[in-house]
């Protein structure tokens, strides 16, 4: 009873202590060169254009801080990828971990079974199965039932079985063949969506919800700037009094990979359409394109609004996870303690029945003695008198 | 029977030693840095608060980048204005001279040539270039302003355009940065090149200088206000300057509540965690010297 009641807070713990770590890799180490200041320095070259918009220096200045931004948005989807691809791997290794842990478990409840049979203590035994049952919890969620006999029925807690009797079931992993990453079989059956707990859970929320999350956010702001800025740029006449063409490359319908694969689509500084009216001085074009700002053309929000949620977003993510982390360490802390203070080893209570062992051995031990003599004295009076 | 306790308490102990000293790390980061928000997960409001607020800073110092820009372009043009308003105070003066009738006809007509310098001044005031760009072409900016045309009634043809550009100086705040030529020089209440090309051939001719001086009259009127314009917007730019200055100072003053430490408060945690944190080592350390009942029997 005890051991699953840990391994249902661990599980919780791990879980957490999972989603927090990638959160924050996602948050401190991976956002830090962030498109906000990449699409503020944008913006501000955009109105150093405007105050001079035939300045082929301030031109150069815009497009390189479009480059700039477009390959922020390229490095943070990467590594982002890189972080679902890392949670991906621990999906496969947690796998291993917990068919390694199944088995030990299995052939614990052969060696179990044969000791209770033949009237010995399967104590030592019986203990290593918790613990391995705990390690087991920290990396997936685990319900335990006793099928009497000291012998234990492992499953998930949606009922895939990990152990039964004495045959441990290995899970697999297989690609799926749409998002490239592993699924978890049971016996043939897709069970990813249904594990709930342990690190094989946190790996694939971080896997297939945090990270595709924040991944989708990012794709919905580089593809509505880069759609927004090709309509502006479409729009108006370049310095060689040409028509305008699209400023970035983006995907041509949907969001999908839109900041992995955004870059600037134009090669040439004077292909900025700045101009309305088709004379090179005009900047009301450029003025159109610094309006993207104030517009609310990503999902209802403005562009640095959108930013500043997604910021939100994962910021609030990890303080989740870590304020749920350490609750769940504190009540792993207080189930420990009360396990302990049933079944742990108080030196005093021992030696004090160590001492009143002792005491009645030497008890017993005096009645013997004292039985002894009298049985002797017994004999020794039968001689003395046969000899009289 | 007593209720047992529980006879392995290190755990806990250590648990209440981690906590301590977390929290003194958190309190002396705090101290170091003069932040009490390091990472997105430590306040997420105040850090969305501060990416908005990173990037108003950065507007505000662009909008100023662009009033020193403009200052520069604007004091140009009304250096231009000033010029051209004297330029023609003094054909007022030499048309007044003129049409005194007391002049011959070569006097007169060195007079002319006098105004006829002017003319050509009016032209180089006209198409002065900032930066390598006309700034009385309207929009067209490469195109040279004005050119000399003897067959045209001003003497001059426009060659620019009636477009004005507008420039953000502060969030939501636009200032037009030109006047087209056609409108300063050529505007039809007051037409400097027409009135200079009149007064040059009244003073030939000997008629109509009185006319023609009150054209340049009209048109001294007209540069004088246009002029204004220029005026007007150099110090709509202080104006705006000082404004962001200050929007400066509250962005910093708002970014400092968001992110900054109060460092007396952190200090004073500091030591205060400092002193949690030996006594829960102190207190670990008595009991792992406790004696038991073994210390006891012989």
């Amino acid at each position: 009873m005890a051991a699953s009641f840990l391994a249902m807070v661990f599980r919780s713990d791990r879980l957490q202590v999972r989603a927090t770590a990638f959160c924050k890799r996602a948050s401190t180490k991976r956002l830090s060169s962030n498109p906000q200041s990449s699409l503020t320095s944008f913006f501000n070259s955009l109105q150093d254009l405007s105050t001079s918009p035939t300045d082929s220096s301030l031109r150069q200045g815009v497009l390189t801080a479009a480059q700039n931004l477009a390959e922020n948005f390229n490095s943070t989807a990467s590594n982002l990828t890189q972080l679902q691809e890392t949670a991906d791997q621990t999906v496969t290794q947690t796998v291993g971990q917990i068919n390694t842990l199944t088995s030990q478990i299995a052939s614990l409840n052969v060696q179990i079974a044969s000791a209770t049979s033949g009237g010995q203590s399967a104590s030592t035994y019986l203990d290593q199965r918790d613990q391995l049952i705990n390690q087991l919890s920290g990396l997936i969620d685990v319900s335990q039932i006793n099928t009497g006999n000291g012998g234990i029925t492992l499953t998930t807690s949606n009922g895939a079985a990990l152990v039964t009797g004495n045959q441990s079931v290995p899970l697999s992993t297989e690609t799926n063949p749409t998002t490239g990453f592993q699924d978890v079989y049971s016996q043939g059956k897709d069970i990813t969506s249904t594990i709930t707990g342990g690190t094989l859970a946190g790996a694939l929320q971080a896997r297939d919800q945090t990270i595709p999350s924040i991944l989708s956010s990012l794709d919905s702001l580089a593809s509505s700037l880069g759609n927004s800025f090709n309509t502006i740029n479409e729009a108006g006449t370049d310095l060689n009094g040409d028509a305008g063409t699209a400023f970035f490359n983006v995907p041509s319908s949907g969001t999908a990979n839109a900041a992995a694969t955004i870059s600037v689509a134009l090669t040439d500084p004077s292909q900025i359409a700045g101009s309305l009216n088709g004379t090179a001085g005009d900047n009301s074009n450029i003025n159109a394109m610094l309006a993207v700002q104030n517009q609310t053309i990503v999902n209802g929000q403005t562009p640095l609004n959108a930013y500043s949620n997604l910021v939100y977003q994962v910021g609030s993510d990890v303080s989740t996870a870590q304020t749920e982390s350490t609750a769940s360490a504190a009540m792993v802390t207080q189930l420990q303690s009360q396990i302990s203070s049933v079944s742990g080893v108080d030196v005093n209570q021992e030696s004090v029945n160590l001492v009143q062992y002792e005491r009645a051995y030497q008890a017993a031990a005096q009645v013997s003695s004292v039985i002894d003599s009298l049985t002797a004295d017994a004999i020794n009076l039968g001689q003395a008198i046969t000899a009289s | 029977m007593a209720t047992r306790f529980n006879p392995n308490i290190l755990p806990e102990l250590l648990v209440d030693l981690q906590t301590a000293q977390q929290s003194a790390q958190t309190a002396a980061q705090e101290v170091s840095t003069g932040r009490s928000v390091n990472a997105p997960g430590d306040n997420p409001a105040a850090v969305a608060a501060l990416v908005l607020n990173d990037a108003q800073t950065s507007e505000d110092a662009q909008f100023q980048t662009n009033i020193s820009d403009l200052q520069s372009k604007l004091q140009v043009a009304n250096s231009v204005m000033s010029n051209a308003s004297q330029l023609l105070t003094s054909a007022i003066s030499l048309g007044t001279e003129g049409a005194t009738g007391t002049e011959s006809a070569s006097e007169r007509q060195a007079i002319a040539t006098q105004v006829a310098g002017l003319q050509q001044q009016m032209l180089a005031l006209a198409n002065t270039t900032y930066q390598g760009t006309y700034i009385f072409s309207g929009t067209n900016v490469t195109t040279q302003a004005f050119t000399a045309d003897s067959s045209a009634p001003s003497g001059v043809v426009y060659n620019g355009n009636s477009a004005v550009n507008s420039v953000q100086i502060s969030e939501g705040e636009s200032l037009q940065t030109n006047l087209p030529g056609s409108q300063v020089f050529m505007s039809s209440s007051g037409n400097a090149f027409g009135a200079l090309n009149d007064l040059v051939n009244a003073l030939n001719s000997g008629t109509g200088i009185a006319a023609a001086t009150t054209e340049v009259q009209n048109a001294f009127n007209e540069i004088n206000s246009q002029g204004a314009f220029y005026g007007n917007a150099l110090s709509q730019l202080t104006n705006a300057e000082s404004y962001l200055s200050q929007d400066t100072v509250n962005l910093s003053t708002q970014q400092n509540s968001l992110v900054g430490a109060n460092l007396t408060q952190a200090v004073s945690d500091l030591s205060q965690d400092e002193t949690d944190e030996q006594a829960s080592e102190s207190a670990t350390a008595q009991i792992l010297q406790l004696p038991t009942i073994l210390d006891y029997i012989q």
